[in-house]
């Protein structure tokens, strides 16, 4: 009886051997291996010797106005681009709950640009919003008054638009799939109760499907706070610094300046930064579930 | 049984056979490159060693292309991770500075007949392309492979009209006092200072001009990337200014940085380029001048063969000449691009052979006829008499060529970021210049 418990324990962390292993060696090691050099001077030129500096890169970071100004910039993309993208996902999962005739081919084509990869997706909207051979900044001309849909007056709303189409499906999906799931015999006694549909959504859908609502939230703060691909192929960050993200901000260090002590330091600052909130949203919207 | 033995031995049989053929075959030297009219080029000159050439060497070259976008990404992976899985680097003159830790110098195998069996020697270059590809101790790291620099191209049909039609004279010269408190008279392009150029865009804008027959005057490049700080650079030199001084020490807070910063400036603020031009480079560029958009661009000797190529709507109306001029007078800003063995790379002997061979006239010639620039001066003066343009290009090199020092690409991201955040208005000059002063001499001190 001992050895049969002895030998399921044993399989059991035989089974956890190939994941730990797989953890350990490229999630692990990388991020130990990142906060040591966080600690150094670490450039191209000496990463062979690289000299031990202590706190200085975090100093030198947080006395930064760049990157106080990367994050006060990610975090303004983050909440208008969740804001907008939440409600938009959630209104047409909302619609998309009674049938119409073209359903499926609707859903498919609203789902399609989330299977694109956000670099690909920016560098078809640099060409679609070009100022002088873009066919979407010719045709959008009409309602913003102008082609030039990626100088300084426009450039952040694009942006916005951009993201929006990559990752509402996301929003739309999650959310289309949990009102699914809501009881119609919830929804039916309240209609009998004389509710109408905005009434419904709010007092019924919407707090049965607050779970999948709080991660569906967090993940798309997450997401459009540390946005990259998009804005990399877009606009590099510019003009000058003015859609400069955090990610951004990390990648010029570490890649064009060849700062790497700087770049991981910002990484594990904005780890700091992220983990704080992301620990609450998740116990409270976990809470429910205990 | 015997089915299966007999089965098993042929197989045996058949991977031996594949082994030792593979064995065979001679090494392939790879050598990144990045793709592009330079990359088809090379390719023909590396078609032409491996028929040729290989066998009396005794290996073969492969090209690897990294994509063009963030090369030195992908290569600076391959260097801090000590990869021997290639034996030649992609380089720039501009980029030494920041790599040549990470390559190997060449002129001890250049040296060496054993290796060196062509003779080759760098005489055959324009010296100062061979010198870009020094260390500031005059350590030889690369071969000089093409030359990039940049002109100032114009739509020649419409200068014409501007020098004749005495309508648009008058309405150039009313524009110019409006918008620059002077009476300015058009010139031929090639004698132009940076406030006829600012004229002639004002001039060729239609919301200052409504009979301008393009959008607007300039395509000014604004995307944040080294390359649009080298544009302004030009005006830069030609204000007196320079990146670093005699000592290396890093100058950009001066009267000659604000003077370059508000020409740009005003190309942005007054709309004389198209407005998505704070986020364009050179294929935005490219697309403007095709198009017919705009009048004048201060751009890259690569763009002219895709803009002035047949079946393009301003075919034989663009024309080039050196960038305008300022106080110091004209400047070319040019930069070579190259090669250089790493140090990591575990056949450096055959690495150099190639590298040698590449510095030959025969090699440079073969890389010009293919569409490249290479900066040997024989194939050059024979490529001018083919091709004038190509000729006229050479003489304003000669005549106005700059380059910057090996040390530039440490600090080309951090100019950029401050000159465009400078010229769009996201910071003040004082500021800008002050924070990349600051910035940009903290960021040398490690590079001592």
């Amino acid at each position: 009886m001992k050895s049969l418990k002895k030998n399921k324990k044993l399989t059991g962390y035989l089974l956890l051997l190939p994941l730990t292993l797989w953890l350990v060696c490229f999630a692990l090691y990388p991020i130990l291996y990142g906060l040591r050099l966080s600690l150094f001077n670490a450039r191209i030129n000496n990463i062979d010797n690289p000299t031990f500096i202590g706190l200085q890169n975090y100093i030198k970071l947080f006395s930064n106005s760049e990157f106080g100004t990367s994050l006060l910039w990610s975090l303004k993309f983050a909440l208008i681009a969740t804001f907008i993208q939440m409600i938009l996902g959630i209104l047409i999962a909302w619609l998309f709950q009674r049938e119409f005739p073209g359903k499926g081919v609707a859903t498919t084509l609203i789902l399609l640009p989330m299977v694109v990869a956000p670099f690909l997706m920016g560098t078809m909207f640099r060409l679609l919003f070009n100022e002088a051979v873009g066919p979407i900044a010719y045709l959008l001309s009409g309602v913003t008054g102008t082609t030039a849909l990626l100088g300084m007056a426009w450039v952040n709303k694009t942006i916005v638009g951009a993201d929006t189409t990559n990752r509402m499906p996301f929003v739309f999906i999650n959310m289309y799939s949990a009102m699914r799931g809501v009881p119609d015999e919830l929804l039916e006694a309240a209609t009998i109760d004389g509710a109408n549909a905005v009434q419904k959504l709010f007092h019924i859908t919407l707090p049965m499907i607050s779970s999948i609502f709080g991660i569906t939230f967090l993940e798309k703060m997450l997401q459009s706070f540390l946005i990259f691909e998009m804005i990399y192929a877009m606009t590099a960050g510019g003009p000058g610094t003015f859609t400069q993200s955090v990610s951004i901000f990390i990648y010029r260090r570490a890649f064009q300046r060849s700062d790497y002590g700087m770049a991981c330091a910002a990484s594990f600052a904005l780890a700091v930064i992220l983990l704080i909130p992301s620990l609450y949203l998740v116990k409270r919207t976990t809470k429910g579930d205990r | 049984m015997k089915k299966v033995l007999f089965s098993l031995a042929v197989l045996a049989m058949l991977l031996c056979a594949v082994m030792s053929a593979a064995a065979d075959d001679p090494y392939e030297v790879r050598m990144v490159y990045w793709p592009g009219p330079e990359s088809d080029a090379m390719q023909v000159v590396i078609d032409y060693w491996n028929e040729n050439m290989a066998e009396e060497a005794g290996f073969k070259v492969g090209m690897e292309l990294f994509g063009r976008d963030n090369i030195m990404l992908k290569q600076e992976a391959l260097m801090t991770a000590k990869s021997p899985d290639v034996d030649l680097v992609f380089t720039a003159s501009r980029w030494l500075g920041k790599y040549w830790m990470h390559m190997e110098p060449l002129q001890p195998y250049l040296d060496n007949p054993e290796i060196n069996i062509y003779g080759a020697t760098t005489d055959g270059r324009i010296p100062a392309t061979v010198d870009g590809f020094r260390w500031l101790d005059g350590t030889l790291y690369g071969v000089p492979m093409d030359l990039s620099n940049h002109f100032l191209y114009y739509r020649s049909d419409l200068i014409e009209e501007l020098l004749t039609n005495d309508a648009w004279k008058e309405t150039y010269k009313k524009i110019a006092l409006e918008q620059l408190g002077e009476e300015l008279e058009p010139k031929d392009p090639a004698e132009w200072t940076w406030t006829d150029y600012l004229a002639a865009s004002f001039f060729f804008t239609k919301a200052y001009n409504p009979d301008s027959p393009t959008e607007y005057g300039n395509f000014t490049h604004g995307k944040v990337m080294g390359p649009t700080a080298f544009l302004w650079t030009n005006c830069y030199w030609s204000f007196g200014g320079d990146w670093f001084d005699a000592d290396g020490n890093v100058t950009f807070d001066n009267e000659a940085a604000r003077q370059a910063l508000a020409i740009w400036k005003t190309s942005f603020e007054k709309g004389l380029t198209p407005e998505s031009s704070v986020n364009g480079e050179f294929a935005e560029d490219n697309e403007a001048l095709t198009t017919g958009q705009v009048a004048l661009s201060v751009h890259w000797n690569a763009g002219y063969g895709m803009i002035n190529t047949e079946g393009s709507p301003v075919y034989g109306k663009i024309a080039v000449c050196a960038p305008p001029a300022g106080p110091e007078g004209h400047f070319a800003y040019n930069h070579t691009l190259g090669v250089g063995i790493s140090k990591y790379s575990e056949h450096k002997e055959e690495a150099a052979r190639w590298a040698a061979w590449l510095y030959t006239d025969e090699a440079a010639k073969l890389y010009a006829e293919a569409g490249g620039i290479a900066p040997s001066k024989a194939v050059l003066a024979e490529m001018s008499d083919q091709f004038p343009v190509y000729g006229y290009m050479v003489d304003v090199l000669n005549q106005y060529g700059k380059n910057l020092p090996p040390t530039a690409g440490i600090i080309e991201d951090m100019a950029c970021g401050a000159l465009a955040d400078a010229w769009n208005g996201v910071l003040d000059f004082d500021t800008a210049l002050a924070k990349l002063q600051a910035d940009a001499s903290e960021e040398m001190s490690f590079w001592q």
